[in-house]
């Protein structure tokens, strides 16, 4: 699964997730997995929209925290490679 | 202890709503003998509006667990409509249900509409004699088996739940038999509880002490072949269980209670938002202080209270102190340790 800057994500329909004091829990409905996520990680789902790319969600996740572009950009890639293959997210 | 249990406690020390149940409506199709609604219950009911501003405050406290209960919540007009909202505002929703009315073309559109992350549906025996017994609707059995199949065939997860009565105490093994044949969990309460109004009429159909030993005796054997291996600790905490600390239980008419079996109501919707009553509130307060006098009294019992399942609801509505022991945990407690030395754990 290749991820690109431009690559438009969204949450897997079976996805529900909220915040939880400094974390984040992710529920995948179809196997009922739960997933516990830091703070960067929670916010990153929350602002996958469906119509967001990737470099999109980068410039959005800058605004809230004090990274440098480059190693934000390289960690995100990953971590939606990540997200991808636990079915988190899919790519439209 | 797993991250997410980790987070659980959390949200019980530090007072985080998690989880709210939704009685939408005291109406159903079925017409069960031990049922604990108090249908006399007046009040002017929560509106489509209402709930949708209660979801939006849900979600902004970050309330993940919606359960829609009642009743039969399918008999609520608005079901499918709230469902939808539900739905697309995130939450994850468990559907609680007697299953009678999910036939084939119900249950496709809950999958598609309202997405459930489980529903638990409820049997009162593993024939049609006892369970229609219990429901008073003949013929009641025969379309639950049919609903399941379809719930099955539909891929719409569930799991079955009971209570433990009289009725049905001798047909243990073989109401566990029919989950594993649809390959679902069945859960059961042993506990028969008052009406949520103080008649205890319901406790008449209270299981016997053979069949609690029978359930127990079940139990403990799967939980010996599902704990094989495993090791791990219960968390301590402050409150003896969620109730009223992670949870609220909203009936039809908009009262707010600790949970569904406590029923002490600490505000009601026409007057607060649940993000008022939920904030700085006495009587809350005093719900919280009370859990864990609760839990302090269950740990005074030593290894009792690890053996016998204590409910603050269910003290509250028998003894009338949510904090106080009663009798039938003591019976629990004696049956499972019995049971424990016999067989040597």
């Amino acid at each position: 699964m290749h991820v690109e800057p431009a690559s438009v994500l969204q949450l897997n329909s079976d996805i529900r997730h909220t915040r939880l004091t400094d974390e984040g829990i992710i529920l995948r409905q179809d196997d009922g997995e739960i997933l516990v996520v830091n703070e960067v990680a929670i916010r990153f789902i929350e602002l996958v929209d469906g119509n967001r790319n990737l470099d999109e969600l980068a410039d959005l996740l800058l605004q809230e925290y004090e990274v440098e572009r480059d190693a934000l950009v390289t960690d995100l890639a990953e971590y939606t490679h990540e997200l991808l293959g636990q079915g988190v997210l899919v790519q439209r | 202890m797993s991250d997410f249990a980790e987070k659980m406690r959390q949200t019980w020390e530090q007072n985080i709503l998690f989880s709210v149940l939704l009685e939408l409506t005291y109406g159903c199709n079925l017409n069960c003998a031990f049922c604990y609604n108090d249908k006399t219950l007046q009040g002017k009911t929560i509106s489509r509006k209402q709930y949708l501003a209660l979801f939006q405050d849900l979600r902004n406290m970050g309330v993940l667990n919606l359960i829609l209960s009642g009743g039969e919540p399918l008999a609520h007009k608005d079901f499918f409509f709230l469902g939808r909202h539900a739905r697309e505002m995130g939450f994850a929703i468990r559907i609680k249900s007697n299953g009678h009315a999910l036939h084939p073309t119900t249950a496709r559109r809950l999958k598609e509409e309202v997405d459930p992350f489980i529903i638990e549906i409820s049997i009162h025996g593993s024939c049609a004699n006892t369970h229609d017994r219990q429901t008073r609707v003949q013929g009641s059995f025969r379309q639950l088996i049919k609903n399941l199949h379809t719930l099955k065939a539909l891929k719409l997860r569930f799991q079955l739940n009971s209570v433990l009565t009289c009725w049905n105490e001798d047909e243990i093994a073989e109401m566990y038999s029919l989950a594993e044949k649809f390959e679902v969990p069945l859960k059961f309460d042993s506990q028969v509880t008052p009406k949520d109004n103080g008649d205890q009429s319901p406790l008449e159909l209270a299981p016997g002490e053979r069949g609690l030993r029978n359930l127990l005796h079940i139990q403990l054997q799967s939980a010996r072949q599902t704990q094989e291996g495993k090791t791990g600790n219960t968390p301590q905490t402050r409150t003896y269980c969620g109730a009223g600390a992670s949870t609220v239980a909203i009936d039809p008419v908009g009262n707010v209670y600790p949970c569904v079996q406590w029923r002490q109501a600490v505000g009601n919707l026409h007057n607060q938002n649940i993000q008022q009553i939920w904030q700085n509130n006495a009587a809350l307060g005093s719900i919280r202080k009370t859990n864990e006098q609760a839990q302090k009294n269950m740990l005074e019992q030593g290894e009792k209270a690890a053996l016998g399942s204590f409910c603050p609801g269910m003290a509250n509505l028998v003894g009338g102190d949510a904090a106080a022991i009663y009798p039938s945990v003591h019976l629990r407690s004696k049956l499972r340790k019995d049971l424990l030395n016999n067989t040597g754990r």
